[in-house]
């Protein structure tokens, strides 16, 4: 673009022009002064019209998350050192009780079995809930309610349980009641919908495909029967217990750690479903970066989510914004920040609505709805995933 | 092979990279593909693509267009740029038309071909983030893919001085600087009769015409636009219009400039209005009294260009590419503050030789830029660009 020429001399129209211009200036500043205008009258329509932008969880919202989990992580530590005692307070051992006289040897064994089970459970879970919600501090106030509440709900579901086996009918105690117990503990998501075409995506896949928060195995088996080398790691001991029937290798963790454990192009392939789909949003992002670190260039990644309005309704925030931690993300904003961590050839595909959310109303599903209330939950809704994303790792660093 | 700039000041800045004939024939040139991520009518970065288009075509070149979105509304053929692996060919130059994020970009770095950007500029993300952090993302994106592509390309060609600069920054070793190729010299003969009616009529009810040309988003400051009117009214002439073309890209911001009108009570002095066909526009340049441009940021400001081919004067805020841009041919204001604004233009409206001297200021400006000569030199300078 040329420069424009330079003032001829004798030219009067550009000094002209600059003298306009202070002449306007002038006057602009007489107007005021001689009242013409209030005083503050430009500041408040500009403030009127910044009133109208959108409430604020826009904002840099990916450069936040990323600053929130950074100081969080930090935090963390001292939250987990916390947790952890209180864990161990939990899990340890009670004194026994006097033995009824039919009780067996192997009745005892049981009994502490269970305790080492449920103190196991809680640790890992509690580790886990603590880096969830250690990741955005400025909403810790009510991550440590939240924290009490579940808790209260991990205190509460020991109690039934072990009033629970002490009625089982087959006799006596066994591992298989115990587990079958502890099963009603699992994440009420059903991914029947998407089972096939995930098996489908994974099977060329070349190398490693984990399911993150893969609950009883069951799509990590599926894809061991299509020739896939297929593993699951779910935070919770139950999803052991319950893969291990299935013959599904399951790793107890929370998926955000063993991800970051893994080194460069690790996995062939990765399907994370569950808690992806509600934890905070600072540690959605950051399980989407160390996805995208875990994975070859070129495999594939793929997300079971709900959008909101699938969502049960006690499930979904009474002030939804899209952006706030713990809110449903709609498959648009997952697709944006699945191409912000480095995916591309995004795909969304809606899945079938057909029977959304449904309540299990089964006896055994009973200890669980009565521990519903004390927890502000209602884990006996069973949610169905409204859409699944499929993308590829870039091949480019 | 050392790097090459544009001479800043130079009339013909791509004469430091001319010899197009022998990098043509160094390339063995046969084919010239443009690649933008929508080809959209009557936008200044379609009409830039297919005018280059023609120039290949009229040099012997084949030359198609790759686009990422295809909505059945293009003004000319495209092809999907999946589609290029099927069709490429020896002798292929590739041209990039960079100004929003696209997934080509990861396809353009996976091949070799030589490859030209042409950089239209990228709106910062600051712009966006009180409205949509979508855009911000894409625009993130966007500069990240202009870093990226710097490795890649053989040479960067810039709108102006000011896009060139950031080419630069962003680590292109071989860059030139051509305007955007524009359709000027509309005659009245192609004017929309019924809008200009329309627009006839309003004048009637007296009161000045305001005009500002541009996409409805943050960084193009269509609420400082309104500001100034409502103090302009207040002040000076209770009756002046404005009207405001351009299609709504931010929906959170365009919501919020539909409410501020009505809030203000402005709903009967505001039009917005969008997709006008070139005819319509033409009826909007020659009824306004004056062209208003305060954005924040312009990546090149083609309704300038346009304003000086109406014989508009121009008020302009001096952010970004504007000063560069307007020369001494438009009224530059250091401040968008609505009371400053509504007093220079309505100095402007009855000052009628400071008018008349504008309005003169722009047609030499026009000259000075050269959009014919610009148009002759643009064929080479691509080509020169990806010899290199």
């Amino acid at each position: 673009m040329p420069e424009h020429t330079p003032e001829r001399r004798g030219d009067a129209t550009s000094s002209s022009i600059e003298a306009v211009l202070q002449e306007i200036a002038l006057e602009a500043r007489q107007r005021k002064a001689d009242g013409e205008m209030t005083d503050n009258l430009e500041d408040e329509l500009a403030a009127l019209f910044t009133g109208l932008a959108p409430i604020g969880t826009k904002r840099w919202f990916f450069e936040a998350a990323r600053v929130h989990f950074d100081s969080a992580t930090r935090g963390y530590q001292g939250i987990l050192s916390g947790l952890r005692d209180l864990a161990g307070a939990i899990g340890s051992p009670v004194q026994p009780a006097a033995e009824p006289p039919r009780a067996t040897v192997a009745s005892r064994t049981v009994d502490r079995l269970f305790k080492v089970v449920a103190a196991a459970r809680v640790d890992a879970r509690v580790e886990h809930l603590a880096k969830e919600v250690a990741a955005f501090a400025s909403t810790s106030v009510r991550t440590l309610e939240v924290i009490e509440q579940r808790l209260g709900y991990v205190d509460e579901a020991l109690r039934l349980l072990g009033e629970r086996i002490e009625e089982d009918n087959d006799g006596g105690r066994s591992l298989n009641s115990l587990a079958r117990h502890l099963e009603h503990r699992l994440p009420p998501e059903d991914l029947e919908a998407c089972s096939g075409t995930v098996v489908e995506t994974f099977s060329n896949a070349g190398g490693k495909v984990l399911h993150g928060d893969c609950a009883d195995g069951r799509i990590v088996s599926s894809m061991m029967a299509a020739g896939v080398d297929a593993y699951g790691v779910d935070p919770r001991v139950e999803a052991a217990y319950s893969a291990m029937r299935r013959g599904a290798p399951v790793r107890i963790g929370a998926v955000l750690d063993h991800l970051a454990s893994l080194g460069d192009a690790a996995l062939g392939g990765l399907f994370l479903s569950g808690s992806i789909d509600r934890g905070s949003s600072a540690c959605q992002l950051r399980l989407l970066e160390l996805s995208s670190q875990a994975l070859c260039g070129g495999a594939t990644l793929a997300l079971a989510v709900t959008e909101p309005s699938r969502l049960p309704e006690e499930h979904r925030d009474g002030a939804f914004a899209e952006l706030l931690d713990w809110s449903p993300k709609t498959p648009g904003t997952w697709e944006e920040m699945i191409a912000y961590a480095g995916f591309v050839d995004v795909r969304v595909l809606a899945l079938p609505a057909s029977g959304g959310s449904t309540r299990s109303n089964t006896a055994e599903m009973a200890p669980v709805a009565e521990m519903a209330p004390a927890a502000g939950m209602a884990p006996a809704t069973r949610v169905r995933p409204s859409h699944l994303l499929l993308a590829v790792r870039s091949r480019v660093a | 092979m050392s790097d090459s700039h544009s001479t800043a000041g130079s009339a013909g800045s791509a004469a430091a990279l001319d010899g197009s004939a022998g990098s043509a024939a160094a390339l063995d040139a046969r084919a010239l593909h443009q690649f933008v991520p929508m080809l959209i009518a009557n936008d200044a970065v379609g009409g830039h693509t297919l005018d280059v288009q023609r120039l290949a075509r009229a040099a012997g070149l084949a030359s198609k267009i790759f686009v990422d979105t295809i909505n059945g509304e293009e003004p000319a053929e495209v092809h999907h740029f999946s589609a290029y692996a099927d069709l490429a060919g020896p002798g292929d130059v590739l041209v990039y038309q960079l100004a929003v994020a696209s997934p080509m970009v990861e396809m353009l770095c996976s091949r070799d071909e030589p490859l030209v950007v042409n950089y239209h500029n990228i709106t910062p993300p600051d712009a966006f983030a009180p409205w949509d952090y979508v855009a911000v993302l894409d625009q993130t994106r966007a500069r990240d893919e202009l870093v990226r592509l710097a490795t890649r390309a053989s040479g960067g060609l810039a709108a102006s001085h000011f896009n060139e600069a950031e080419l630069i920054d962003a680590g292109y070793r071989h860059t030139a600087v051509l305007p955007v190729l524009l359709d000027l010299g509309r005659n009245d003969e192609q004017v929309d009769t019924p809008t200009m009616e329309h627009l006839t009529l309003l004048k009637k009810a007296g009161g000045s015409d305001w005009l500002f040309v541009g996409r409805l988003a943050p960084n193009k400051g269509q609420d400082r636009l309104i500001r100034a009117l409502y103090v302009h009214r207040k002040l000076y002439d209770p009756d002046a219009r404005l009207h405001l073309v351009g299609r709504e890209v931010s929906p959170a911001y365009a919501e919020a400039i539909r409410r501020y009108v009505d809030v203000l009570g402005l709903a009967g002095c505001i039009e917005i209005v969008a997709d006008l066909t070139a005819a319509e526009l033409s009826a909007y340049y020659r009824s306004a009294d004056v062209y208003v441009c305060l954005s924040e940021h312009e990546g090149f400001g083609a309704p300038l260009l346009e304003a000086f081919d109406a014989s508009l004067p121009v008020v302009a805020y001096a952010a970004g590419v504007i000063p560069e841009m307007l020369g001494p041919a438009g009224m530059r204001l250091g401040s968008a503050a609505p009371t400053d604004v509504a007093t220079a233009i309505a100095r402007l409206l009855r000052d009628e030789r400071l008018r008349a001297s504008l309005i003169a200021r722009g047609h030499e400006r026009l000259r000075e830029i050269d959009m014919p000569g610009a148009r002759d030199r643009t064929l080479s300078t691509l080509l020169s660009l990806a010899s290199r």
